[in-house]
């Protein structure tokens, strides 16, 4: 068998390529292009499509009027939406950051490495970040609307996406943390100063720009989503000043009920424009801090 | 204080500061991982607790895995066999046009694509992904179910068809950014080692580029699987909330969530109704464990191949 | 007559007379990454059959200039030749009717770091040459015996040709990467620091691969180590900075160099 195979003699020049392979070879590439270019356009043009109609209908009055009209929401603005959108996810900061980093800390600093209890809450972490956001309304209503009688408020609201954001927080900040170089936790904690000295001076500065991004995110996820808000803190209309015991106006819920009751969409476009513009500026400055951060 | 003199002052008779902070930062902190761990649990619990009632029957001809939904007959039926179809139909649809979609927007950002193409591409995708659900829903009700109300011939242009499209386009950039990664991961000598056999780009992404990049593709598959199936907002909007068994895409139907979005607010505390609907909420986290298991497993391999 | 002259193009009739027939005419080439220029003018001829070492402190282009002789430096981020020629048996490798797959497969290349491909041992040989055709579906194991014999590989892996060659120790798969780029046919074999990972052993059995491979290929081999090029080679290509400094037979080169910066290097004050 093997006498049967003999080798070429060296020819003058490169020999061509199989022509069928190159025939592929030219079809995938001209596909690949193709597809790629899917990745850019449909992008843009959603972009583009709600620019272009909601700019047009986007006024000064509209973000600082409460809505009005029958049904509601086709005239009037969007005000006190932003301000329950933005109560709410401050609120929700407000604990699930703390709670977050300092998880973050204990799980890095203050556990072994690689011990199975990191792991386990790791993945517990990472199950409850994919968990759907309407998971996290049922949660809600089960248990701060109805068991610790909240009612329907901007509290139960903004522990609810408090929760939403906590374990996203949880898995950036670890991962911030532990991004941060060994050699530097090593050459500080040498010097015979305490763990919590070298986390606070030395490494949670250092991961700082890691964990903003990530909380960027993580209320950009929580401002954009209806889910958890509809049952525990939203409402079609509300007037005013958020209060933490009354219920709120959100951005998307409010995008929804108009959409929901179908009449007349003029004012949706402005308000969608308005929702994605925010959490674009929250989702850019997340990838800026993240692109210094790799610098 | 450290001592001044070089004397010789035995280590256990300096006093060294910052025991207590540490021994406070080490409390607060694991009392923080301890808070995380009771909260997730009574979630689970709770929601296990509220499901209960509904499950004990699951399979009979009047459990929730095989009634329909007719709140109003006598006795009322809370099945959610819609709904479970109606979530496997739209998902379905959306990862049979967003994986192939996807894998190859992965492949041309990280093999065709020119660094500054690259560049471009990669906050255009984080964009795609950052539109939240509601807004997709909107933009899915003016375009698409306008434009099959005013040609598809149908009274009204909400269909599961239109939400599995929508749907397509919010999963794409996680697929689509998962598999990039998991292509950019194939070590660069790899890549140059086959390219200098002389062979096309086609044959080294065969024989090369996806065998390696298997685990982290199935991985990008089984995120959009998750996502797919707990998206609200959008199949809310344009699915057609219809209680209806489905027959076709055209049809109208209420996936899981959907469901859970819509009657949620009706339902008394309690009652079969409720209890029912939590059902549907414990199999979304079942769900989206048993991804996440997978996706874990895949990732540790990926990341063997890499190291 | 000055050894510098001697591969030198203006006088390349002499070479030819000299050294046997020209491989390789290299013609004022310059190359780099994007803004950083590595190879700045390099002018020179290598010689058929014959084993020539081009040899350097590290960062002086040498890597450069062999993948640019085989057209693999477009593949890495922002490399490219800038200008000049290289002619190989006079076809011109960057003539615009010539693809540049067509010059991978002809001039093989062998890597620093061996890279088994994530296939069987029996499929990572015949990977380029069941692609160029060469060898068919049917006969790939006596095709692959014929390379892996040829590599003396062949008794060591008989009975595992269908496993993975992950398992492999580094200078078996440097033997195999071997084996994977003469299965190609190629025309001319070029080696990139091949026996930098390896340990004293394996690096022996290389050095006696290169040493056969001499009788059918012109062989270049990118080399760090003077032990080694003294060792192997036929020829010596002297760089320092993306220069050509000196150039000759290896005997003349290392007995009488012409410059100070190659009698350092050779006697290791320098590189």
């Amino acid at each position: 068998m093997a006498a049967e195979i003999t080798q070429a003699a060296p020819a003058p020049g490169f020999l061509p390529l199989p022509c069928g392979a190159m025939r592929s070879d030219r079809a995938f590439t001209v596909i690949a292009w193709g597809v790629g270019l899917v990745g850019l356009v449909l992008p843009l043009g959603i972009l583009g499509f709600l620019l272009i109609e909601g700019m047009a209908r986007l006024s000064w009055a509209f973000l600082t009027e409460a809505p009005a009209g029958f049904p509601l929401g086709s005239a009037g603005g969007i005000a006190p939406a932003i301000l329950g959108t933005l109560a709410l996810v401050a609120i929700g900061l407000g604990v699930a950051l703390p709670l977050g980093v300092a998880g973050a800390i204990g799980l890095v600093e203050y556990a072994p490495e690689d011990s199975p209890w990191v792991r386990v809450m790791r993945f517990g972490a990472e199950c409850l970040a994919a968990v759907p956001a309407i998971v996290y309304g049922l949660f809600g209503y089960a248990v701060l609307v109805v068991l610790f009688r909240l009612q329907i408020s901007l509290i139960s609201g903004a522990l609810t996406l408090g929760l939403m954001m906590l374990p996203i927080i949880l898995i950036g900040a670890e991962e911030a943390l532990r991004g941060v170089e060994r050699s530097l936790r090593e050459a500080a904690l040498s010097l015979g100063v305490s763990r919590f000295n070298v986390v606070r001076r030395v490494i949670l500065p250092k991961a700082l720009p890691g964990i903003l991004s990530v909380t960027l995110l993580a209320a950009g996820h929580a401002a954009g989503s209806a889910a958890p808000v509809m049952f525990t803190a939203s409402v079609a209309f509300a007037r005013g000043t958020p209060a933490l015991d009354a219920p709120v106006m959100t951005l998307p819920s409010h995008l929804y009920y108009v959409v929901s009751e179908g009449a007349d969409l003029e004012q949706a476009y402005a308000t969608a424009l308005v929702l994605v513009v925010g959490l674009l500026l929250a989702n850019g400055c997340a990838a800026l801090l993240k692109r210094r951060l790799a610098r | 204080m450290t001592a001044t003199e070089p004397s010789a002052v035995p280590f256990s008779a300096q006093r060294v500061r910052g025991r207590f902070s540490d021994r406070a930062a080490r409390l607060a902190s694991r009392a923080a991982l301890a808070l995380v761990v009771l909260i997730l649990a009574t979630l689970l619990l709770l929601i296990l607790r509220e499901a209960l009632p509904a499950l004990g029957s699951a399979l009979s001809a009047e459990g929730i895995l095989r009634a329909d939904w007719a709140p109003l007959a006598d006795p009322p039926r809370f099945g959610l066999a819609h709904a479970v179809l109606s979530t496997l139909m739209v998902t379905t649809l959306a990862l049979a046009l967003a994986v192939p979609i996807g894998f190859g927007i992965g492949l041309f950002a990280a093999e065709f694509a020119p660094a500054w193409l690259r560049h471009v591409l990669q906050p255009c995708l984080e964009l795609l992904a950052g539109i939240p659900s509601v807004v997709y829903g909107f933009f899915g009700y003016v375009t698409l179910v306008a434009w099959f109300e005013r040609y598809g011939g149908m009274a009204t242009g909400e269909s599961l068809l239109v939400g599995g499209l929508i749907l397509a386009v919010m999963v794409l950039p996680f697929i689509a950014c998962t598999s990039a990664e998991s292509f950019a991961a194939v070590p660069r000598a790899l890549r140059e080692s086959a390219h200098s056999t002389g062979v096309t780009r086609v044959h080294v992404v065969r024989r090369i580029l996806v065998p390696m990049a298997l685990p982290g593709l199935f991985a990008a598959v089984a995120l959009g699987l998750g996502r797919a199936v707990g998206e609200t907002l959008a199949v809310l909007l344009l699915a057609g909330n219809s209680t209806a068994l489905p027959t076709s895409y055209l049809d109208r139907g209420q996936p899981l969530t959907a469901l859970i979005a819509t009657e949620l607010p009706e339902a008394a505390l309690g009652t079969a109704k409720y209890h029912a609907l939590y059902a549907a909420g414990l199999a979304l986290i079942l769900l989206t464990v048993t991804i996440n298991s997978v996706v874990w497993r895949l990732k540790a391999r990926v990341m063997r191949h890499g190291g | 007559m000055d050894s510098l002259q001697l591969l030198r193009k203006d006088t390349e009739v002499e070479i030819a007379t000299a050294a046997g027939p020209t491989a390789f005419e290299i013609d004022e080439l310059t190359a780099g990454y994007r803004e950083r220029r590595v190879l700045r003018g390099i002018s020179c001829c290598i010689p058929e059959r014959r084993v020539t070492a081009i040899m350097g402190p590290s960062g002086c282009g040498k890597s450069t200039l062999v993948k640019a002789l085989n057209r693999t430096l477009e593949l890495m981020p922002g490399g490219a030749v800038t200008s000049g020629h290289v002619r190989f048996r006079g076809a011109d490798l960057h003539g615009p009717a010539v693809d540049p797959r067509a010059v991978r497969r002809s001039l093989g290349i062998i890597h620093q770091q061996p890279v088994p491909f994530p296939m069987s041992i029996l499929e990572n040989v015949v990977f380029g040459a069941r692609f160029h055709a060469i060898c068919r579906r049917a006969e790939r194991e006596a095709y692959a015996r014929l390379y892996l014999e040829k590599v003396g590989l062949w008794t060591e892996v008989k009975h595992q040709l269908h496993e993975s060659a992950s398992r492999f120790s580094g200078g078996q798969q440097q033997r195999l990467c071997l084996a994977r780029t003469l299965a190609n046919q190629p025309q001319a074999v070029l080696m990139d620091e091949p026996c930098s990972a390896l340990d004293p052993y394996a690096t022996r059995r290389i050095e006696e691969h290169i040493v056969e491979l001499r009788d059918e290929y012109p062989v270049i081999v990118v080399t760090h180590n003077v032990g080694q090029a003294r060792r192997i080679s036929d020829y010596v290509l002297f760089m320092v900075d993306g220069q050509l400094i000196e150039a000759g037979p290896t005997a003349q080169v290392f007995e009488a160099p012409q410059s100070q910066l190659a009698r350092d290097f050779i006697s290791g004050r320098f590189g």
